[in-house]
């Protein structure tokens, strides 16, 4: 009983789902198109390198035949002069009729044989005949095709028309109806041994790598830390992001249709103009005795950024970070309260922070179009080490440099999110278009009053090559 | 063309096997590419639809073992339903039990498909992905058990 149920249910579904068609989106077969010219252009593209290297051996092999064929041929008497008896070469000790021939005569002359742009694959067997059956039966008026958009025989399937069997499929010698029905549960059980599927086992390539580079824009965002918001406005005020660079190698795995994995080493840099430069010299004080005078001829620098303490390894340039700073390395023992803001001069003064780092990225691209023209979202996260720190003061013009922020961190994490564009320029070789967003999970500035965050905008443009 | 002929039929068997359409469709893209790529491999034994047929299910398969680690073995998932065409009703009536088929876990839904609608022994069955026999029948039964349920169902509705 409960097996004819089973039965029953069994038979419900294969009688209504065995000849059930229904027509698949339009982007399968684009996807399948692009495939197929991507495989063709990538044969070609190899098949004209091919050639290219034949032709050049030819050239070369020529011109080589034809220089040493101008020389004169020493004679086995001069061979036994010039040269020690022991070092003498079994070519050179040859007659030249049999030495040069054979060495004028490599591998072109077996490409003369096939060609290069031959197919690789000898004695085929056009498959237009098999092609051209199934169509005869898909005409055939009892069968019921629905309908499909593509009328004409499309271009796209010239491809196909292209591919061809290798010689040990014999055509058949009656026809073989493609659409019998039920067939296909025989054809199903039949025995493994019968047809090949370890092709189905076959990889594609998966592996690729690439390089890219990209101007960048880089800037840092303010988050709350101990400080005030008077301090966030005033950092904001003088600060400004910059303009620097990033680019990097990168290895990339196509862990499924969709999903490409990567990671690789980048070089990135940040950066931050900052203004408010105040200039402290002690002239104003009035000071006379000589060793005053010598401390009048030198001149502090104040200066505070959000990112960290300004620090000088340049002894022509004295900088200090906060006005009670200056004054105390200045007056030398004096109350600082009685010499403050009037004694500080804002000067046409900023400084360039530089910071480089070499980033280690794990990003994770789904591509969500592929066509000619494919488009990715990309995310992932950015393990960066900073290796770079360097600051100039420009004053008045005047570039002064070995400065450098202190207090930064030297390890930070990053996140970045973007969207990409790939185009293949040639089979194999994809160009891409990333703009990205990256910004540092962590607070690069080891102040607690203030938490920075550098972030950088970036177009990144750079190609990636599949194996 | 062989596309034209073929798609619309292998298009329903991948939709039987996937959990959605999306899914469905890229089986049906990897599939194709790899039809058009070994058609050299086709022996003329049995039929060219057989064979279609079976780089479908091939390709399912191996899609089913790539994300066997990720599904688990009894969580009923939720119903994922094909958007209905202006079909006959038998259409209508095959898009409903696809909907079924596809409301059924991954592996009852491949043992399912494989015996009751490909003609595999559980032999086979057990053989290709990879489970003991008595596993793959007791899937079949499962599958069996709540698919009558859902067909109990839908004709109370009606």
């Amino acid at each position: 009983m409960r097996a004819r149920q089973d039965q029953h249910i069994d038979e419900v579904f294969r009688s209504a789902l065995d000849d059930y068609e229904i027509r698949p989106p339009h982007t399968v077969w684009d996807g399948i198109e692009a495939h197929i010219l991507r495989k063709k252009r990538r044969v070609l593209w190899i098949r004209r390198v091919a050639a290219a290297a034949a032709v050049l051996l030819l050239v070369f092999s020529g011109i080589w035949f034809l220089h040493h064929k101008k020389e004169p041929i020493p004679s086995p008497e001069m061979i036994s002069e010039s040269v020690p008896a022991g070092e003498s070469t079994p070519e050179k000790t040859k007659p030249a009729a049999e030495t040069y021939p054979a060495q004028a005569a490599p591998e072109p002359s077996g490409e003369t044989e096939t060609g290069p742009g031959e197919t690789p694959i000898q004695k085929t067997t056009d498959i237009s005949p098999i092609l051209a059956r199934v169509e005869v039966v898909a005409k055939q008026p009892s069968m019921e095709e629905p309908s499909y958009e593509h009328d004409a025989v499309p271009a796209y399937v010239e491809p196909l028309l292209s591919l061809r069997l290798s010689s040990d499929v014999t055509a058949p010698q009656e026809t073989v109806d493609f659409r019998s029905e039920g067939d296909h549960r025989l054809a199903l059980t039949e025995k493994e041994n019968e047809v090949e599927w370890d092709f189905l086992k076959e990889e594609r390539s998966r592996w690729g790598i690439g390089g890219q580079f990209s101007p960048a824009y880089s800037y840092r965002h303010l988050t709350s830390g101990e400080g005030s918001k008077d301090l966030k406005q005033y950092y904001n005020r003088i600060e400004e992001g910059v303009f620097a660079f990033s680019g990097g190698i990168n290895v990339n795995y196509q862990a499924s249709g969709k999903w490409t994995v990567y990671t690789g080493l980048y070089y990135s840099q940040m950066g931050l103009m900052i203004g408010g430069v105040e200039e402290y010299t002690l002239a104003a004080m009035g000071w006379e005795t000589p060793e005053i005078h010598r401390k009048m001829a030198e001149k502090f620098y104040l200066v505070d950024h959000s990112t960290g303490t300004v620090f000088s390894d340049n002894d022509n340039i004295k900088i200090v970070n906060t006005p009670e700073d200056a004054l105390y390395n200045s007056i030398i023992g004096r109350d600082p309260s009685q010499y403050t803001q009037e004694y500080l001069e804002q000067v046409n003064a900023f400084i360039a922070q530089n910071y480089e780092f070499l980033e280690i990225p794990l990003l994770v691209k789904y591509k969500v179009i592929d066509r000619k023209v494919g488009m990715n979202i990309l995310g992932g996260v950015s393990t960066n080490f900073l290796v770079g720190n360097a600051a100039s003061l420009y004053i008045e013009g005047v570039n002064y440099s070995s400065i450098r922020t202190s207090n930064v961190s030297t390890l930070n994490y990053s996140g970045a999110i973007g969207l990409g564009l790939d185009y293949e320029i040639l089979p194999g070789l994809m160009f891409n278009v990333e703009p990205t967003f990256k910004y540092y999970l962590n607070t690069f500035s080891e102040k607690n009053l203030i938490g920075s965050h550098p972030y950088s905008v970036a177009v990144f443009s750079g190609v990636r090559f599949r194996f | 063309m062989l596309y034209e002929m073929f798609s619309g039929k292998m298009y329903a068997v991948c939709l039987r096997y996937a959990d959605d359409a999306e899914e469905a469709s890229d089986m049906l893209q990897d599939g194709f590419i790899r039809v058009f790529e070994n058609l050299s491999s086709f022996r003329h034994q049995g039929s060219f639809e057989g064979w279609v047929r079976r780089i479908m299910i091939n390709t399912a398969l191996e899609k089913f073992r790539r994300k066997k680690n990720f599904y688990s073995l009894d969580d009923d998932e939720e119903g994922k339903t094909e958007p209905a065409e202006e079909n006959t009703l038998d259409d209508l009536f095959a898009e409903e039990l696809i909907g079924m088929i596809q409301e059924l876990t991954p592996q009852y839904r491949m043992v399912f498909n494989l015996y009751a609608l490909e003609g595999y022994s559980h032999k086979e069955i057990a053989g290709m992905m990879g489970i003991s026999e008595g596993t793959s029948k007791s899937n079949l039964a499962r599958a069996r058990t709540i698919l009558q349920e859902k067909l109990i169902k839908m004709g109370r509705e009606r």
